[in-house]
């Protein structure tokens, strides 16, 4: 090998090790950010955890799965990631402005099964447009604030048991979404009482009386 | 074969008048089955409160 043959070699080996150096360098940094901001993985409260302008699709990259339990409130508010994925929201007591004001457009799936406070969950998230799977129980407390101005949500699909009053009227939904959620009101026919959905009059003129008559045999009074 | 009629009761306010149950408001309400036209009144659209905001974090 000639001398100048050996200058490239070295010259292309410092290069190669410049580059493995910084990223292990950033491998190392992202790691010590996480693994100090979500506890090594045992983070669960996550009230105000990724709150405003800073958190975007390129900065929220968490390393562990989110896992809350408790109280998640204000947890995304004004954030502005596009997308959100795997989010364990399941032992969450409280979603209050969870997702106020965000620049979300999708959301794969939320479980409110043990939220009995979701006032102005989605609130002002203009752009949202699909929340994959929204899981609710016969204890979870719907707001007339929960959905308030979501004004491009279309795609909403419920699952399990609402037991109280719900308030989502969007007029984008799909007909699919607005069915998801007739046939998640729970039955209170032989139990009395009026509870109310109000999906509002552009999403009633979607429904055939048919599907209407679902709710409203089940006790529910349709707005 | 099992027929049956399903029975849809439907309230439509006077324009310029909103339905409320004193808690609900809306223009148009179908009434569940244990839910009477009794509990329904019109008001003004302007006695029609306003949705609260959130404060500031």
């Amino acid at each position: 090998m000639s001398i100048a043959e050996k200058l490239t070699t070295i010259a292309e080996n410092e290069q190669k090790v410049y580059n493995a150096g910084f990223e292990d360098g950033k491998t190392a940094e992202y790691d010590r950010f996480w693994d100090g901001y979500q506890e090594n993985g045992d983070k669960r409260s996550y009230a105000y955890a990724y709150t405003r302008r800073g958190w975007t699709d390129e900065t929220y990259k968490p390393k562990y799965p989110v896992i809350v339990t408790g109280n998640a409130e204000q947890m995304y508010r004004e954030s502005r990631m596009t997308n959100l994925v795997g989010v364990d929201t399941s032992g969450a007591t409280s979603v209050y402005s969870a997702f106020y004001n965000t620049q979300l457009e999708t959301i794969d799936k939320l479980d409110f099964s043990k939220a009995t406070n979701t006032q102005t969950a989605f609130a002002h998230s203009v752009d949202l447009h699909t929340i994959g799977e929204l899981v609710s129980s016969e204890t979870t407390v719907w707001h007339t604030t929960t959905f308030q101005n979501c004004a491009a949500l279309t795609n909403l699909t419920i699952t399990g048991t609402i037991a109280t009053s719900f308030t989502c009227s969007i007029a984008s939904l799909t007909n699919d979404s607005l069915m998801s959620i007739i046939y998640a009101l729970k039955d209170f026919s032989a139990e009395g009482g009026t509870h109310t959905c109000t999906i509002g009059t552009t999403n009633l003129a979607k429904l055939t009386d048919t599907e209407k008559a679902i709710a409203t045999q089940k006790g529910w009074t349709l707005i | 074969m099992k027929k049956s009629t399903i029975e849809l009761i439907k309230l439509t306010a006077s324009e310029g008048m909103s339905l409320t149950n004193g808690e609900t408001y809306g223009k148009e309400v179908y009434l569940g089955c244990n839910d009477s036209a009794d509990n329904w009144q019109e008001i003004p659209d302007s006695e029609v409160p306003k949705l609260q905001e959130v404060p500031e974090t």
